[in-house]
């Protein structure tokens, strides 16, 4: 899939994803990142461009995971 | 002026001290999340000290336990006082949390960037290189160290990005600078005009940035505090300079922007300016261009009259018939 998948999309698109519920934010004030299409996204001057870097998606796995505890009922 | 991280970790420390019993509040950050290592070490010791405080305890106590609790004579008890002074709100301990995670979270991207030469701008000093999976790396390199580097940076100011001399801008712009004024000067009244008023009402500029920064902060629940608006203008500063058109000449040419603030700030606004004027900014953009519709409606050519008659006159007429079948 991920070769059909480009490396960069514009915000409009982007903006477009995250309207019609396929792209998702880390947290509401994490605006620098996003999943789409089960890719990490990072949020530049001209659009999205693919995280294609295995550590810098684990990294962001890891961290999104610990935004979602705290902001989970329950979690802090 | 310190930058927005600092201030931003500053604002959450404090409220932390302020109010000790909203540190699981943060529990997801670790101290390394920190940009600044004392700033790491205070909250260690918070979380350490934290558990062990009853509710109702004296400031003066906390700070006291705290610095202790840190082990670093440079952190005194007088200093963490200072940030609880300097403090926001203690209920918004979650939302400055967050923004002390997503710092941390592209901080510790940079990094990985920084040290891998993939990222970086290549032995050559910078020439684009040949394959596409290297030009998007290091545009993801370059992406991380602008995030990095807007946080660094002295907060935008939303004041001064709206403190044109109102004498040196045009009417419109003159009603969207008041909008703000008031805006600003009361943040809770974005909510009365934000479910109508859109930003694109606002003409390209630093007005338009502003609303557009507030509009977001309040569609994401969160309080339009002078932090958190920062961060947002920091952000979309960082991700679409392109939608940010250069400022007007107006502007431009306004005096130093230093003295306006403060006259925004004192500026006594009406309250409800802001949706009075909103409406007449709304009405005015939908004016445009139904004029501009009605303009070329009107240029159109008329279409012909048709008129029952025949044109060719009666003499056309075709003769009637009689039912023998002769003409009368």
């Amino acid at each position: 899939m991920s070769e059909s998948l480009p490396l960069l999309v514009s915000h409009d698109f982007m903006a477009l994803a995250h309207d019609a519920g396929l792209a998702e934010q880390p947290g509401p004030s994490f605006g620098a990142a996003c999943r789409y299409q089960d890719f990490w996204w990072l949020a530049y001057a001209d659009g999205w461009l693919r995280v294609t870097d295995p550590f810098m998606s684990t990294e962001l796995d890891a961290r999104a995971a610990r935004l979602r505890n705290a902001s989970a009922p329950g979690g802090t | 002026m310190g930058s927005l991280i600092d201030g931003v970790e500053r604002a959450l420390l404090g409220v932390l001290l302020c109010d000790h019993v909203r540190v699981p509040e943060a529990a997801h950050l670790d101290p390394a999340d920190f940009g600044t290592a004392a700033h790491g070490r205070i909250f260690q010791a918070l979380r350490d000290v934290a558990g062990t405080l009853p509710a109702a305890i004296g400031i003066n106590a906390v700070m006291h336990l705290v610095a202790a609790a840190t082990g670093d004579p440079a952190i005194p008890a007088d200093r963490l006082l200072a940030l609880a002074l300097t403090a926001p709100e203690p209920r918004f301990t979650a939302v400055y949390a967050r923004m002390v995670h997503e710092a941390a979270t592209l901080a510790a991207l940079a990094a990985h960037a920084e040290r891998d030469p993939a990222y970086g701008p290549g032995p050559d000093g910078g020439s684009t290189p040949s394959d596409a999976a290297a030009v998007h790396r290091r545009a993801l390199g370059y992406a991380l160290a602008a995030h990095v580097a807007a946080l660094h940076r002295p907060p935008p100011d939303p004041y001064a990005m709206t403190a044109a001399d109102p004498a040196a801008l045009t009417a419109a712009g003159r009603r969207e600078q008041e909008i703000l004024a008031e805006l600003l000067q009361d943040r809770d009244r974005i909510h009365d005009v934000r479910s109508w008023l859109a930003a694109e009402a606002f003409a390209p500029g630093p007005h338009r940035d502003v609303y557009a920064a507030m509009a977001a902060v309040a569609d994401r629940g969160e309080p339009v505090t002078d932090l958190v608006l920062a961060w947002e203008l920091a952000r979309r500063h960082t991700f679409r300079p392109h939608r940010t058109a250069p400022a007007p000449a107006a502007a431009a040419a306004a005096p130093p922007a230093a003295a306006h603030p403060a006259v925004r700030i004192c500026a006594r606004v009406e309250p409800g300016t802001a949706a009075r004027l909103g409406r007449q900014l709304v009405e005015e953009n939908a004016r445009a261009p139904l004029a501009a519709a009605v303009a070329a409606i009107n240029a159109r050519p008329r279409m012909r009259a048709w008129y029952p008659s025949d044109p060719r006159g009666p003499a056309a007429k075709p003769a009637r018939r009689t039912a023998r079948g002769d003409v009368p």
